[in-house]
C-alpha cells in the first residue's frame, strides 16, 4: 500500500509542476503581446444581448451600465426576458433606447438564439444579467475579429467580494482569466463565459446558434466552433465584473451545473479524440479533460484513503489513549517534501505573476490569506463536487 | 505547440530529477547518522556487560552503594532508548536507503543485556523501577504495532526513569529472544512483558498498562 500511495503521490506531483511549468513557458514566452491587439480599420455593428429571468431587481442598473459602454457607432441593446414571472419585462420596458423581447421560458441558450435571431449587428455581445462590463470593454475586444475569429472572450471578475466564499472566487476568477489568455496561444480557448463574451453573428448562425440542451452552452458553443477550425481569441483588458455565489450552497450548486455542462460537452465531442483536423479539441482540450477527471477521481480515493487513516489514528488514540498530536507536525526532509516545497514555491510564483499582470488591486494581506485558503481549503472542494456531479450526470438528474 | 510540451517535460523532469536526488541526500545523511549512532552501541554494550559482572560480583558484598549503581542504569537505559527512538523515526522516514538489519540485531542484543542487568539490579538493589519489555515485528509492520508503538512511546514519555522500557524483534532469529519468547510463553506480536511476570498481548491500552506499572 505504501508503494501504492508513493506512486500516485508522485503522479499527482508531477502533473502538477509539469501543469505549472507549462503555463509558465507559456506566458513568459508570450509575455510581451498579452495586451496587444490588432489595429482598429472599421467598427462592425454591434448588438448586446441581455437575456434575462426574473431579473427584476437588477436588469435597470445592467442595461444603464451597458448603455455607457464606449463604441463609436449606435449599439443595438436587446433584453430577452425568458419568461419571467417577476416585473423584468414591464421593468425593461421602461429603459429607454433598447428592445426587450418577450418569450416562454426556454433557458439561457434559448433566450440568447431568440436574441440572437433578431439582432441587426455584425457582432453580437451577450453579457449576463447580473454582469457590467468595463467602459472600454467593447472597444478592446472587437479589434480582435479578424480572418477566422468568431468569438472573442474577456477578463471576467467579482464585484464587489466581501463574504469568503465571493473572496476566494475572486482570486479563481482571476487566475482563469490569466489562464485563458495562456491557452489562446494554444488556440485552445474551451469558454466564452456568459459575463461578457462577442460573437460574430453570421458564423454563429452558420453553426446553429446556442445548444439549448447542454447545461453550459457557453463551453459547448467554444467547443462547436473549434470544430468547425473557427478561432477564438481573449482580450485580456477588457474586464467585465459579475456577481457569484455568496453561499457554499449556491456555489455548489452553480458548479454541478458547470461540471455537468462540461461532461456533456466531452463525451459530445469525445469521437474527435486525438484527431488533429478539429482544431485544439482532440490533441489538447479532449486529453487534458479527460486526464483532470482522471486525476480528481483518483484525488477523491486519495483524500477518502486519507480520511480513513486518520480517523482511525485519532479513534485508536483515544481506544489505545495515546497522544494523538505528539507527532501530527512531525516533518523531516524527505522525497515528497522537498517535491511538495519546489512545488509550493513555483505555484506560488505562478499565482504572484497572476496578479501581477492583471493587475489586479487586491491587499496584500488579503492576497496571502485569500491564496492560501484557496490553496488549502476550496481546492478540495472541487474533486468532490465533480464527484457529485458526475452521479448527476449518470442518472441524468441535472436542471438550470 | 509540440516544443512547449517537450520544453515543459524536460523542465519537469529536470526538477523532478533533482527532488529525488535531494531525497535521497536526506536519506543517505539520515542513514550515515543511524549507523554512527549504531557503532557507539559497541562501547554502551561492554559498558553494560561490565556492568553486569560488577553487579555480580557485588551482590555478596552488602555494604556496597545501590543509588549509584541504579542512577547509571538507568541514565544508561534512557541513553539507549533515546538513540533507539531516533534510528527508529530515520528508518521510517529512508525510502531509498538499504535496512540495516545487522546494525538492529546489535542493538537488540544491547537491548537483551541491559535487560539483564536491570534484572540482576533489581534483585540486588531491591530497586522499585518497572520493566517494560515490547516485542514486536520488524519485518511486519502492522497498523495495530504502530497504535501500540505510540502507546508505549507516550508510556516511556510520562514515566521516564521510573520504568525501563525496552524492544525486542521477535522475527529477526536472535537466539537469545527466542529463549525468551519460550520462557515465557510469547505467542504473537505485539506482546507486552511487564516486570518479568504478566504478559499482555495487543491492543493493550495506556490505561492497562498504568495497572501494572509504577509511575
Amino acid at each position: 500500500m505504501d508503494i501504492l500511495i508513493d506512486a500516485v503521490n508522485s503522479i499527482f506531483i508531477f502533473v502538477g509542476l509539469y501543469f505549472t511549468f507549462f503555463m509558465l513557458l507559456l506566458f513568459f514566452s508570450n509575455k510581451n503581446k498579452l495586451f496587444r491587439r490588432p489595429k482598429m480599420e472599421r467598427f462592425p455593428s454591434i448588438s448586446i444581448i441581455i437575456p434575462a429571468y426574473n431579473e427584476e431587481e437588477s436588469i435597470k442598473e445592467t442595461v444603464e451600465n451597458i448603455k455607457k459602454l464606449d463604441y463609436p457607432r449606435n449599439k443595438e441593446i436587446i433584453v430577452v426576458d425568458d419568461g419571467s414571472t417577476d416585473k423584468t419585462y414591464e421593468i425593461a420596458k421602461e429603459i429607454k433606447g433598447i428592445k426587450v423581447l418577450k418569450k416562454k421560458r426556454g433557458g439561457k441558450a434559448s433566450a440568447l438564439n431568440f436574441g440572437i435571431r433578431n439582432a441587426k449587428g455584425e457582432i453580437v455581445a451577450c453579457i449576463d444579467s447580473d454582469s457590467y462590463p468595463e467602459k472600454n470593454a467593447l472597444l478592446n475586444s472587437v479589434p480582435f475579429f479578424k480572418n477566422n475569429v468568431a468569438a472573442v472572450t474577456a477578463s471576467v471578475f467579482v464585484k464587489n467580494a466581501k463574504g469568503l466564499m465571493e473572496r476566494l472566487q475572486e482570486i479563481e476568477y482571476l487566475m482563469i482569466s490569466w489562464s485563458r489568455k495562456m491557452f489562446e496561444y494554444l488556440n485552445a480557448i474551451y469558454v466564452t463565459p456568459g459575463p461578457l463574451s462577442l460573437y460574430r453573428k453570421d458564423i454563429l448562425l452558420k453553426v446553429g446558434g446556442f445548444d439549448e440542451k447542454n447545461m453550459t452552452e457557453d463551453i459547448e458553443i467554444a467547443w462547436r466552433l473549434m470544430k468547425n477550425n473557427y478561432k477564438i481569441k481573449m482580450a485580456l483588458d477588457a474586464k467585465v465584473y459579475t456577481s457569484v455565489p455568496k453561499s457554499i450552497k449556491e456555489w455548489w450548486h452553480q458548479r454541478i451545473r458547470w461540471n455537468v455542462g462540461g461532461i456533456q460537452t466531452t463525451f459530445k465531442y469525445f469521437n474527435l479524440f486525438m484527431k488533429k483536423e478539429f482544431g485544439k479539441i482532440g490533441t489538447f482540450l479532449l486529453p487534458l479533460f479527460t486526464i483532470s477527471y482522471i486525476l480528481s477521481f483518483i484525488g477523491i480515493l486519495f483524500i477518502f484513503y486519507n480520511g480513513f487513516v486518520w480517523t482511525r489514528y485519532f479513534l485508536n488514540s483515544f481506544i489505545f489513549g495515546f497522544n494523538p498530536l505528539s507527532s501530527l507536525f512531525y516533518i523531516v526532509p524527505d522525497f515528497f517534501v522537498v517535491l511538495m516545497v519546489i512545488n509550493f514555491a513555483i505555484t506560488a510564483f505562478y499565482i504572484i505573476q497572476n496578479f501581477k499582470t492583471i493587475n489586479y488591486n487586491l491587499e496584500l494581506s488579503k492576497k496571502i490569506l485569500g491564496i492560501l485558503m484557496f490553496v488549502l481549503i476550496y481546492m478540495f472542494l472541487f474533486p468532490f463536487n465533480l464527484i457529485h456531479s458526475s452521479i448527476k450526470f449518470i442518472i441524468g438528474k441535472y436542471e438550470w | 505547440m509540440k516544443r512547449i510540451f517537450l520544453k515543459t517535460l524536460a523542465l519537469t523532469l529536470l526538477v523532478f530529477i533533482i527532488g529525488f536526488y535531494a531525497g535521497i541526500l536526506f536519506d543517505n545523511l539520515r542513514l550515515e547518522e543511524t549507523k554512527s549512532r549504531l557503532t557507539q552501541i559497541d562501547n554502551l554494550w561492554n559498558d553494560a556487560r561490565l556492568l553486569q559482572s560488577y553487579i555480580q560480583r557485588l551482590s555478596d558484598n552488602k555494604s556496597f552503594n545501590c543509588n549509584v549503581l541504579l542512577e547509571e542504569l538507568l541514565k544508561s537505559g534512557d541513553k539507549i532508548y533515546e538513540e533507539g527512538t531516533k534510528v527508529e523515526e530515520n528508518e521510517k522516514v529512508n525510502r531509498f536507503t538499504p535496512t540495516i538489519v545487522i546494525e538492529r540485531e546489535r542493538y537488540a542484543l544491547l537491548d537483551l543485556q541491559f535487560w539483564l542487568n536491570s534484572i540482576d539490579l533489581k534483585k540486588t538493589c531491591n530497586a522499585s523501577y518497572s520493566t517494560v519489555i515490547y516485542f514486536y515485528s520488524y519485518y511486519n509492520k502492522t497498523v495495530e504495532q504502530g497504535f501500540q508503538d505510540r502507546v508505549l512511546f507516550d508510556l516511556k514519555e510520562k514515566c521516564g526513569s521510573q520504568i525501563i522500557y525496552i524492544t525486542f524483534p521477535s522475527d529477526m532469529d536472535i537466539s537469545t529472544i527466542e529463549v525468551i519468547k519460550d520462557i515465557y510463553d510469547i505467542q504473537k506480536t505485539p506482546a507486552i512483558l511487564i516486570n518479568e511476570s504478566v504478559v499482555l498481548y495487543s491492543p493493550i491500552s495506556m490505561r492497562e498498562l498504568e495497572k501494572y506499572v509504577k509511575c
